[in-house]
């Protein structure tokens, strides 16, 4: 330890010039000290800690001043007390510890720790004199220098003291970017953490989101079976009665029952596909068919309703409008059918026109236009943009005056988006108005022949059919179906007696229903198509109520071969049998 | 013929006693090994100064605990340089105390002076100043030229004062226009002849525009928003109706958070009283 003062004091004896000389010299050889110990510089201090600072600092103040014993108190936020963090000799600590204790009772600490100079007093605890200095940053204290100097009269010189401030001030700045960086580093792992519960919450929630979806579309999917079952015996069974030679006025009676189940049949239809596109299970086939016996086809079967109403249904098809296209002929066939029977229903007289033409378009997609041109009340400019909005009518009044769900042009308008179309409406109150479809459709690779429409389908087939159902009344209506094709029916309750009648007699089809007691059309399925019977690949015909594609994917998944959707009409099963059974000449 | 702000302090003030004490005390303190009694020897040969300066220490502005009786304890625990600057400003103040002036109230001057030294030095401790005294002293001096103006041209700081008062410009704005420089000019040469320490010059000069001084422009920006500060709050007047013009950069060179100022404003409010006390003497 060098002992700046005395030297210099005893040069002064001989000259004031060479004392101070030698005090040049001393204040040189500390800030010597006070640059190279580090402090002024910050480097890697990470390693370092507060008690390396500590004892680089201390060390440094030892050489600056005639210290013979120095301690560092570090404020502990907590409990806003200083316990001592560092001592030298350490065998003082005890005193420091008490002379510190002393000072703060008399209020020198806290004056000390206002200010940013050295303060010095006469030591409570012991003769000599005790230097206090705060460590501190703009930002508030971080703790309390004390150094100790044996004698009670020793003055430290202004350049002395000033250093003494300037390796302080580094020591607090450096402990408060330690700090810094210590709250940094927790803040970062505080955030990690929240993050981690924060993904875990939504991972929790996008699960329950996705149950909730599948068992939304289960609903659905169970809500659609338990409809359908019953309607396809009401539909079925007013078919049968009216071939069964009733008198005119029960006849009647019966094409009402016939007809309600059918307009209610198509209410179903529309809210489950509107759930499909909601939740963007729908999907659009593209299989090549014939555009003009399609719109023919759409046209015709509404005519009788436009005769009733005697109102003029006309279809023009312009002469360049191709006749073979690809796409999805039955979603086609849906939009066609609701936009005319709604021109129907809002026309109370005059016409309801349907025009076809080719929009020109890029190479290998043949764009056609549908538009769809009444006399009927027309909507109000303000409304137009509103009736391709879900559960809208132009007005309240026409919800009640024309019925419907209100879903039909929204599911319109959605499928003809997912056929890379649109829809248009123009409209003038009063006179009438104009929807206009607009479809891109590919071109057919070759001119093939496309599927056979119901309007072909053969009228006899020949074969013995294995029909498992459960429900006696869609037994009833089936067999009578499959009968008037000329079929041979036997009949079998769940998959265990198609087992068993398998075994025993041999057959050229089964119709079979999903959801049976004992053994469903799926597992009994599996069981044929995995044993090594001969009749292993006979062809099976999913017979569902459940009308989503899943369903759909899950009957050709375990292996059947075709599929038709409850209620069952009779020229759908005629068309999807014609595939798998020949035909009949009688 | 055009005046410089060094024809108005040429024999302004007589400085004989004073200008004497302040180079003992200089020499005393440059010396490397003088002590803390060698600084107290010096002070005490004026007994009216040591009566200010531990009427000073012992008042609330320090609130040291115990009593400080002697120069030399008051050195160990304000410190040196500091307690130095302390003689000098209040040394050099008492000169103009009595300055005979029938257009500003010397006294509502001082009283300005010492609330822009208070906040100033509040400011400082802030900022961790190590010597926060010596802002107080630039406060108590800023403003030192405007009563040599009183006192030199009196007819050109008269139509000065009515003109500021007229038209509502600052008066400092307007001394420019009428002397051709303004009381910070001639402050900053005053205490440049007196070879006061540069931080102060620097601060009377600029404190209207800290940006524009050369060494100390955060010191100088201090004054300047401590002067704002002095002049918003109304403790006593140097002559200025006006709150002086906001340099917003000021506030970026003082570099502290805003939210130290609502407790800096409190704490101003109770040591003004002590300090005018302290400074000027119980009669206040």
């Amino acid at each position: 330890m060098t002992a700046p003062a005395d030297e210099a004091l005893r040069m002064s004896a001989d000259s004031p010039a060479d004392a101070a000389r030698a005090m040049n010299r001393w204040l040189l050889d500390a800030l010597d000290h006070v640059a190279t110990v580090g402090i002024v510089q910050p480097g890697d201090r990470d390693e370092q800690g507060p008690d390396g600072l500590f004892a680089q600092a201390g060390q440094a103040l030892f050489r600056i001043a005639p210290f013979d014993g120095a301690a560092f108190f570090r404020l502990d936020p907590s409990s806003i007390d200083f316990p001592m963090a560092w001592s030298e000799p350490a065998g003082r600590a005890p005193q420091f510890a008490a002379e510190i204790d002393a000072q703060i009772s008399r209020g020198v600490f806290a004056w000390a720790l206002q200010n940013n100079h050295p303060v010095l007093v006469p030591g409570a605890t012991f003769g000599g004199t005790a230097v206090l200095h705060a460590l501190a940053t703009r930002s508030g204290p971080i703790g309390m220098f004390i150094g100790t100097v044996p004698d009670r009269g020793t003055f430290i010189p202004d350049g002395c003291q000033k250093l003494m401030s300037i390796v302080l001030t580094s020591c607090a700045t450096n402990l408060r970017s330690e700090e810094l960086r210590a709250e940094l580093r927790r803040t970062n792992r505080g955030l990690e953490a929240a993050i981690e519960v924060r993904t875990a919450e939504l991972r929790l929630a996008r699960d329950a989101a996705f149950r909730a979806a599948q068992v939304k579309s289960e609903f659905l999917a169970n809500m659609s079976h338990e409809i359908r079952t019953p309607m396809n015996a009401v539909l079925g069974t007013a078919a049968m009665l009216m071939e069964a030679g009733l008198e005119p006025d029960q006849r009647s009676l019966a094409e009402t029952i016939e007809r309600s189940g059918r307009d209610l049949l198509t209410i179903i239809n529309d809210i489950l596909d509107f759930s499909k596109l909601e939740a963007g299970k729908l999907r659009i086939e593209a299989i090549p068919f014939d555009l003009r016996e399609t719109v023919q086809g759409v046209v015709s079967l509404l005519t009788a309703k436009a005769e009733a109403k005697q109102i003029s249904l006309r279809a023009k098809i312009a002469d360049d409008t191709p006749k073979h296209v690809t796409g999805d002929p039955g979603r086609l066939r849906q939009v066609l059918t609701n936009l005319i029977d709604n021109a129907l229903k809002f026309t109370e007289q005059g016409f309801v026109m349907v025009h076809l033409a080719p929009v020109p378009g890029p190479d290998g997609i043949s764009t056609v236009s549908f538009t769809i041109r009444d006399s009927g009340i027309g909507i109000p400019k303000d409304k137009l943009a509103s009736v391709f909005e879900k559960f809208t009518q132009a007005d309240t009044s026409t919800t009640r005056k024309f019925g419907g769900t209100g879903l039909g042009l929204t599911i319109c308008r959605q499928l003809a988006e997912l056929m890379g179309g649109a829809i248009t409406a123009a409209s003038e109150p009063g006179s009438g108005s104009t929807f206009t479809l607009t479809i891109p459709f590919q071109q057919p690779a070759t001119q093939a022949e496309p599927a056979a429409s119901a309007a072909n389908a053969p009228r006899r087939l020949s074969g013995k059919v294995l029909l498992a159902e459960d429900y006696p009344a869609n037994q009833r209506i089936a067999r009578w179906m499959l009968e008037r094709l000329g079929l041979e029916v036997t009949l079998a309750e769940h998959g265990k007696q198609v087992l068993d009648q398998l075994s025993r007699d041999r057959f050229d089809l089964i119709l079979m229903d999903c959801q049976m007691p004992e053994m469903d059309g799926y597992d009994a399925t599996e069981a044929i198509r995995t044993s090594a019977a001969p009749y292993a690949g006979i062809p099976i015909i999913a017979m569902t109520a459940a009308a989503l594609a899943t369903d759909r994917d899950q009957c050709l998944a375990v292996g059947m071969n075709d599929y038709i959707s409850k209620p069952v009409q009779q020229d759908d099963l005629a068309r999807v049998l014609s595939r798998w059974l020949p035909p009949t000449d009688r | 013929m055009a005046r410089r702000p060094e024809d108005l302090i040429r024999g302004a003030v007589e400085v004989g006693t004073i200008q004497t004490m302040y180079q003992r005390l200089v020499q005393v303190i440059d010396h490397p090994l003088s002590s803390a009694s060698d600084v107290g020897t010096v002070i005490a040969e004026d007994p009216g100064l040591t009566a200010r300066l531990l009427r000073l220490v012992n008042s609330p502005i320090y609130g040291f605990p115990s009593r400080i009786d002697t120069v030399s304890q008051a050195i160990s625990i304000v410190g040196m340089t500091q307690l130095r600057d302390l003689a000098i400003g209040t040394s050099f103040m008492r000169l103009f105390t009595n300055v005979p002036s029938h257009l500003v109230d010397m006294d509502s001057f001082w009283r300005h002076s010492i609330a822009c030294g208070l906040a100033a030095r509040l400011l400082a401790g802030h900022r961790r100043e190590a010597n926060v005294e010596r802002y107080l002293v630039a406060g108590l001096l800023h403003d030192i030229g405007r009563p040599i103006i009183f006192m030199r041209a009196p007819l050109e700081a008269a139509s000065a004062l009515l003109e500021a008062g007229r038209t509502g410009q600052p008066l400092f704005e307007v001394e420019h226009k009428v002397l051709g420089f303004h009381h910070g000019a001639v402050g900053a040469a005053l205490l440049e002849r007196w070879r006061l320490p540069g931080m102060l010059v620097d601060c009377a000069a600029w404190h209207h525009a800290p940006r524009l001084a050369s060494r100390f422009p955060a010191e100088a920006a201090v004054i300047h928003y401590a002067d704002i500060v002095a002049n918003a709050l109304q403790l006593g007047s140097s002559g200025e109706h006006r709150v002086p013009t906001f340099d917003p950069t000021a506030w970026d060179a003082i570099d502290l958070s805003p939210t130290v100022l609502p407790g800096l404003f409190k704490q101003l409010e109770f040591q003004f009283g002590h300090a005018v006390n302290a400074i000027l003497g119980p009669e206040h």
